[in-house]
Order: structure tokens, then sequence, then C-alpha cells
């Protein structure tokens, strides 16, 4: 077991490297050599074009997937080890892109009361667990309800109050905006930053890089290697770097670099459309 | 194909009357009973009993008549069917009409009716079930009962898991195939005419690509139940335990009253 | 082609406990070289109502007019062959052993002869940007998401329709593959002549494109017309939930906060000049 456990680091990945058998092109390495480490309560975005191992990364923070090579801790618990696979699922929640393929019950509450029930909770407590739950996340108004007839954002939700009802203490997301309208998406991220606020250390995978500015920490994986590492606005600085490995920066904090070029002077971290426009106004 | 999103399975419709307060529990075995019931009668004053109790139920169940009417279609045909069968083919009583050497006799619409009428009774009363019964409800008395099963090695949760994903799929699945179905439609296939060969030719585009979306969903789903703890029925809690009130109680013996009086009047 | 919608109202189900009314009373022309941008929330009727534009649904009430004529029974198949549509996450529809069969299938179906079959296959993937000797050959369901979603479009293209519909062409594409797509269909639309309606949920993406835009609200039409007068308005579109492209945002609150900019801007490179001019900076 890791013992160097700082009181406040919750997720170390180390040389992590990770490797697929496919049946065409023999083994492909998603993951390669990639370190970092995770503070609780923070809010971190990960970016990275199609097919950069974001989604296999994600899986190896709960256990899903084990590395080829190289650790990862979850609080302490090295996941290689089998015995501490249901703790650290517990500890780390995860949310998946099709919130069609992530709901298991016929209604809201069923399917929210599914992460404790598997968990043992005694029935009072996942009754409190799961109102609980899904009022944090804005759904209490529809227990009953069948997952096929919500929105996409309503479906999003729920998946979270899903995670959420299993205390965890990191809450992981896998583009779970991909599929929405922009409602749904300010919905779903509201409720992220919300549950952030409450202490809940936050992964977010996302390719709309206007979610990347909420964050404090961005990591860009490229090819299965972690280019880039670093707040927002160092992230977004590099924005040609970003362009070649087919990201983009937010339209807003492009035009910014636009208008440094011909002149104009501007604070470093302009990020979002308010910022821009009481440095103009300044 | 616009009705595939209409589809609530068993046509469940939410309500709040004494039907959809009963544990579902009660529901089964009252349902059972009432079935030994319609079998056991053979009187005119034992349907008359018999249809009242189901009325009254129906009406105050709180579910449109004419919903209830248009999932009971299908079945119009059977009791057409049965009819017509008893009506040839039950030889017995006195001949009533003669063509050529074919014989309609008394007995035959006799007995004609007396099924039919049967077949209403089980119709109305199982869909009066399934019609104000959650399919999680349903599922949760199934696993209830097949609890002593599993001491025979019969994966009770198991199996009720499965049911409750199916339930919670079907709709979705068929909002799929209704969305290839269009798609490849754009792309001029034709689903409806030709031969039957053809026809099943012609369902290639549509099967290849749900069989493909199915089994990428199979798989999305047990990694996110996975990433939920999900791990069988061992140690698992329930939200909602079962819990049978004295009226649950009530409605089963009244239900049993029914049938021994129906048994020991010989009505 | 001109087609021509009017007083088209859609209703699910009509009669059920889960009749939708999905359409109410659309009336819409769509020109020949028109690029229309539809946009709306979640179950606004976006699909409801391009489905009505290739015969794949039809209107509960109201007529829908092809060139003038009234589209009647016998002429759907001929439309569906002229307007092509494609779905969103088309590549899920993908079901041959190869991408050339699968991209055939389309003009197959329309009882072309094999070499022109093979000539509209190898010129709708070109289309794409797809090399259909390279792919043609490989299962479809070995390619990457972006190149399976290609295929579809031009399993579409294979058909040579007049009008090109697209639902949420570039869901889920990273910003590099959303950006490729719809150039991809700009050069369709201004090469290849066709007529585009494109079916969005992004505002940044259809604002610099669309030549019109038409805005649903819960089955009906709110707002009709050319980009900058839909985003005239940025107080209305955000009360339907809507979003203004962040460059038109922006002019909107320089606007609010007393600078003089215009507010019909949606690319970078027209706000930074904008921007300089109200700054007083000299442009190169
Ligand atoms: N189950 C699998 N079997 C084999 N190879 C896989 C599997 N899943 C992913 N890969 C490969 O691993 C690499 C990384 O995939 P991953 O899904 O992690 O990317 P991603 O960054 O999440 O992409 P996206 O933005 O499309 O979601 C890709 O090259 C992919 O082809
Ligand atoms: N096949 C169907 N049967 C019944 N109702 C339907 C059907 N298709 C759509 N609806 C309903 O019609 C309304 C409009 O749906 P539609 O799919 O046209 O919306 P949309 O604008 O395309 O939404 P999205 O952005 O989610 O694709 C919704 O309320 C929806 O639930
Ligand atoms: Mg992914
Ligand atoms: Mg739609």
């Amino acid at each position: 077991m890791y013992r160097g456990v700082s009181p406040i680091e919750i997720i170390r990945a180390k040389g992590l490297g990770f490797k697929y058998q496919q049946a065409d092109t023999g083994e492909c390495w998603a993951l390669r050599d990639i370190s970092f480490t995770i503070n609780k309560g923070e809010f971190i975005v990960i970016l990275g074009p199609n097919g950069s191992g974001k989604s296999t990364l994600a899986k190896h923070l709960n256990a899903l997937l084990l590395p080829t090579c190289g650790e990862v801790w979850v609080n302490g618990l090295l996941t290689s080890d089998e015995a501490n696979h249901w703790q650290i699922r517990q500890l780390a929640g995860m949310v998946f892109q099709n919130p069609d393929n992530q709901i298991v019950a016929t209604t809201v509450e069923e399917d929210v009361a599914f992460g404790p029930e598997n968990l043992g909770v005694p029935s009072a407590e996942i009754r409190a667990r799961v109102d609980e739950a899904l009022e944090l996340v804005g759904m209490a108004g529809y227990k009953k309800h069948a997952p096929h007839l919500l929105s996409g954002g309503q479906k999003q939700r729920v998946a979270i109050a899903g995670v959420i009802a299993m205390r965890p203490e990191c809450l992981i997301l896998d583009e779970p905006t991909a599929m929405l309208d922009p409602r749904g998406r300010i919905e779903v991220m509201e409720t992220v930053q919300r549950l952030n606020k409450e202490g809940i250390t936050v992964i977010l995978i996302t390719h709309f890089m206007e979610e990347a500015v909420i964050a404090d920490r961005v990591m860009v994986l490229a090819d299965g290697r972690l280019a880039m590492s670093g707040t927002p606005a160092e992230v977004f600085m590099r924005g040609d770097e970003l362009r070649a490995l087919g990201l983009d920066t937010p339209p807003v904090v492009r035009l910014a670099q636009e208008l440094r070029l011909a002149g104009v002077e501007l604070a470093p971290s302009v990020l979002t459309v308010e910022e821009l426009v009481s440095e103009l106004c300044r | 194909m616009n009705m595939f999103r209409s589809i609530t399975i068993g046509q469940y419709l939410p309500g709040d009357s004494l039907l959809h307060r009963l544990d579902p529990r009660a529901k089964f075995i009252a349902l059972l009973l009432f079935i030994v019931a319609i079998f056991l009668v053979n009187t005119y004053w034992g349907y008359l009993i018999l249809a009242v109790i189901v009325t009254t139920f129906l009406f105050t169940s709180g579910i449109p008549l004419s919903y209830f009417f248009r999932g009971l279609r299908p079945v119009y045909y059977i009791m057409l069917f049965t009819l017509l069968i008893h009506i040839f083919f039950t030889k017995g009583g006195s001949v009533l009409l003669r063509l050529g050497p074919a014989t309609i006799d008394s007995y035959g619409i006799y007995l004609g009716f007396y099924m039919v009428l049967r077949i209403i009774f089980l119709v109305v009363s199982t869909s009066l079930l399934t019609l104000t019964t959650s399919p999680i409800a349903l599922t949760d008395a199934l696993e209830y009962f097949m609890k002593p099963l599993s001491y025979l090695g019969v994966p009770a949760h198991e199996i009720a898991m499965m049911m409750t994903i199916a339930l919670r799929f079907i709709p979705t699945l068929m909002e799929e195939s209704e969305k290839i179905m269009k798609a490849q439609m754009a792309r001029g296939a034709d689903f409806e005419s030709g031969n039957i060969i053809n026809r099943a030719k012609n369902l290639v585009p549509l099967l290849v690509p749900l069989f493909v979306s199915s089994f990428r969903r199979a798989d999305e789903l047990a990694i996110a139940m996975e990433a939920r703890c999900y791990r069988g029925g061992m140690g698992r809690t329930r939200l909602r335990e079962l819990q049978a009130t004295p009226r649950d109680f009530l409605a089963v013996a009244v239900a049993g009253l029914i049938i021994a009086v129906i048994a020991g009047t010989g009505l | 082609m001109q087609i021509k919608l009017e007083n088209v109202s859609h209703t699910y189900m009509p009669g059920t406990p889960f009749e939708t009314r999905a359409l109410i009373d659309i009336n819409l022309t769509i020109e020949q070289g028109e690029y229309l941008a539809i946009i709306g929330q979640t179950g606004s009727g976006k699909s409801t109502l391009v489905q009505h534009l290739n015969g794949l649904l039809k209107p509960t009430s109201g007529r829908i007019l092809i060139d003038g004529k009234e589209v009647d029974k016998t002429a759907y198949r001929e439309i569906r062959r002229r307007v092509g549509l494609i779905f969103q996450f088309p590549e899920q529809q993908l079901f041959a052993e190869t991408v050339f069969e699968d991209v055939a299938f389309g003009p197959k179906n329309l009882g072309l002869p094999e070499a022109e079959v093979r000539r509209r296959v190898e010129n709708a993937m070109l289309l794409v940007g797809l090399d259909p000797q390279e792919l043609g050959d490989r299962s479809p369901f070995t390619l990457s998401g972006g190149q399976m979603r290609r295929i579809a479009m031009a399993g579409v293209l294979a058909m040579e329709p007049e009008v090109l519909i697209l639902d949420e062409p570039a869901a889920g594409l990273d910003p590099r593959g959303k950006k490729e797509i719809l150039d991809q269909i700009d050069r369709l639309h201004r090469e290849e002549g066709l007529t585009v309606v494109l079916v969005s949920h992004s505002m940044e993406d259809v604002a610099s494109r669309a030549k019109h835009l038409l805005v649903l609200v819960d089955g009906r039409q709110k707002m009709y017309g050319t980009p900058a007068e839909v985003f005239r308005d940025g107080q209305e579109l955000a009360e339907m939930g809507l979003g203004l492209p962040q460059m038109c945002l922006l002019m909107h609150k320089l606007r609010a906060a007393g600078k003089d900019v215009p507010t019909d801007i949606f690319t970078v490179e027209d706000a930074r000049d904008a921007i300089l001019k109200m700054l007083g900076v000299p442009q190169t």
C-alpha cells in the first residue's frame, strides 16, 4: 500500500501505461507514461482529441481498467489490488457520455437507489440519500418518472444523482454534455459546479473548450500522453499548440490573442466574455 | 411506426386507486384465486357476480375505458375464433341448423359463449393487474415468489434483474429501431413490399445496426453497473422493501372467500 | 427545387393519453440554393420538421408543396431521392460488410446500373474527403468515429440529392473533426450547389454559415430571418433557453456597457476588427 499520502491528495497516477489488445491491428498503447496527482476539492478538466485516451484514463481512476504498467492510487488505495475495488468505486463515482446506457431501472428514484442498494445501505437510509441526491441535482420533482421520457440533460442529472447517492469523494464525468443541447449542458455544468463547491473533487472530460475555463487545472491528452497541464489561462495561452493537436481555444481567448497581436493591452488571464468586456471597458 | 414510443410496458398507467395501492404480491395472489374462480363457475348467476366484481374495479381504477379497450383489441380475434370453433365443431344438444353434412348444435353455441365469457374475464382481470401495477412492482413480486426457488439453485435475483433491464430498454430499443428504419428509408430502403424472402432480406440493413448498437449498449451498461458497485444479489438491500398492510391481507382473504362461496354453493 | 410548407402541423399519437403536438402551424419556404439552419431546444420539433421535408412523416394538417405541386402518395419515393436526410449519429445506420457496399445501398435501391452505382459511390466518397480505393474494401466497423460519420454521409450523397438535410452532423466530434465536417458541408453548398438544411443546437456553428435561421420553440416557429436579424435581440433568445454565439454575446455586452459597436458579428476576425475600430487602433 502507498504510504506517503499527504492529507489532501486523492488521486495519484505514476508512470501509468495501458495497452488494448485489438483484433485487427494487434496491440494499441492507449496510455503512455502518465503521471499526475489530484487533490481533494479540485476541479480538473481533461481535454484531448478523439482517440487520445481520455476515456481509457477515466476508467483507470475507478478501477474499471487496471494499468498495464505503472500504478494508480485512489485515496491511498492501490487500484491493482482487487480487494480495494469496491471501496475505490464507491469513492470515485463515474458518469458516462450516453445517458441512456447507464440508467438501469425503470423509474428515476429506483435508478438513483441502485448504487446504495449495491452497497448494502439500509432501506430508510437509501430513501434519505435518494431524496438528497435528487434535490442536489434539481430533479426532486421527477422521482416516479420513467427515464426514457426525460430529456438528455435530465437523464444526465439523474445519472449524476445515482453517483452522488453513493457518497463519493470524487466525481469523474466522461463527456457528460456531448449529447445534450445548450440548456442541458448548462444544467449539467451548473450541477457539477455546485457539487464541487460542496467539496467533491471533479474530473471532467469534455470536447467543449468553453467548459474548461472554469477548471482549477486543465490536463491535455494527445496520443495517450499527457501533453499539457496547467491553469486554463496557461493552457489556452498555447493556442497554436492546441490547434495542432486538433483542439481549439474558446473564441474569446482567440479574440483576446488577436487583439494583443494588434497591439491592444490585455491581462493574460482573459478567458470569458465577461472578463474581456471588463478589460475593454477599463 | 410512430406507435413505438407509445408502448408503455404492460400498458401501466400510474394512478392512485385502491388497485394501484395494493401490494403487488397481494394482487398476484388475488388474481390467481380469481382465475380459479373463473374456471369453477358454471352458472349465469356465478358469472353475474364475477362481472359485478370486475366492472367495479374497472370503473374505480381510473383507467380511461377507451384506453382499456384499445389494449384488448388483439384479443377480439381470439374470442371470435374460439366462438366459431365451438359453434361448428362442438356437437351435442339439439340440432339448430343443417348445412349439408355440417350441423350447428345448441350445445356448441352454449359452450362457445361460455368459453368467450371466460376469456373476457381472464383478459380483463389480468390487464387490470398490469394496468395498475408498475413493472418494477411486478418484478419485485416475482422475485419474492421465486425466492424459495433460489435454494434449489434458481438465480432468482438475476432473473428479476434481467426483467428490470429488459423493461427499461424495450422503449429505448423500439425508438432506436424506428430511427434506423427511417434512416434506411431515407436511402430508399423498402420494408413493406415484396415476397417473404425479399422482405427478410430487406431487414438486414435494419437488423445489423440494431445488433451492433445493442451489443454496444449492453457493454456500456455492464461497465456502468460495475462502476456503481453492482456485484449480484449478495448483500444487496432495496430502496423499497415490499410491505404488506392489513388491506393487502384483506384483499387476498376476500378473493379466497369468493372462491369458497362459489365452490360451496355450486354457482 | 423549392419546398414550401403551408400551415403544417404534426401530432404524434392523436387521441391517446400520449398525444404530443410536435409541430404547430409551420409556414416556411426553402428556395433552391438556400442554406437554412433550424435551431431549438430538445423536443422543440426540429427532427419532426425535417422528416416532413422528405416525406418520412406526413403532416397531420396543412400541405407540403414541392415546386408548387402538392405532394401525394405516389411522389414520396421520388422526394426521398431528391431530398437526402442524414440523421443524428448516422454512423449507427452502417450495416454492410464493406464501405463500398454500404455507400452503394442507396443507389442500388434506385435500381441504377452497376457502372453508375460505382461512379456515384466513388464520387460521394471523394465529396466527403475519403479515398474510395483505400477504404472501399474495409469493414465500416473498423474505422474511427469521424470516418464512419463521413461514410454514412457519403451513403446519402450517393443518391445525388438536390437538397441535403443534416441533423446535428457534428455532435460528439472533437473541435477539428467538427470544423472539418461543417466546412465540407459549406463546400457542398458552394461548389455542388446543394440546398442545405442544417439542424443544430450550436449557435456558434450556424451563425457564420447559414443564410437563414429558423427558431423553433415547442413546435412553433418563433423567429425566422438572417443570422443578423435573429441575433439582434439577445434577451428574447435567452428567454427561449437558447444562447447567443460567443462573439455576438460579447458585442451585446460591450453595447450594454455603452460602447458603440455593431451586434451582427459572428466570427473572431470580424469581432477583432470591430473592437479595434471601437478603440481607434489603426488596422493593418
Ligand atoms: N475496447 C477497446 N479495445 C481496443 N481498443 C480500444 C478500446 N477502447 C479504446 N480503444 C483505443 O484506445 C485509444 C484511446 O481510446 P479512448 O476511447 O480512451 O479515447 P478518447 O480520448 O476517450 O476518445 P473520444 O474523444 O472519441 O471519446 C483509441 O485509439 C481507441 O481506438
Ligand atoms: N415517434 C414519436 N412518437 C411520439 N412522440 C414523438 C416521436 N418523435 C418525437 N416525439 C415528440 O415530439 C416532440 C418533438 O420531438 P423532436 O424529436 O422533433 O424534437 P427535436 O427538436 O428534434 O429534439 P432533439 O433536439 O432532442 O433532437 C417531442 O415532445 C417528442 O417527445
Ligand atoms: Mg471517450
Ligand atoms: Mg432531433
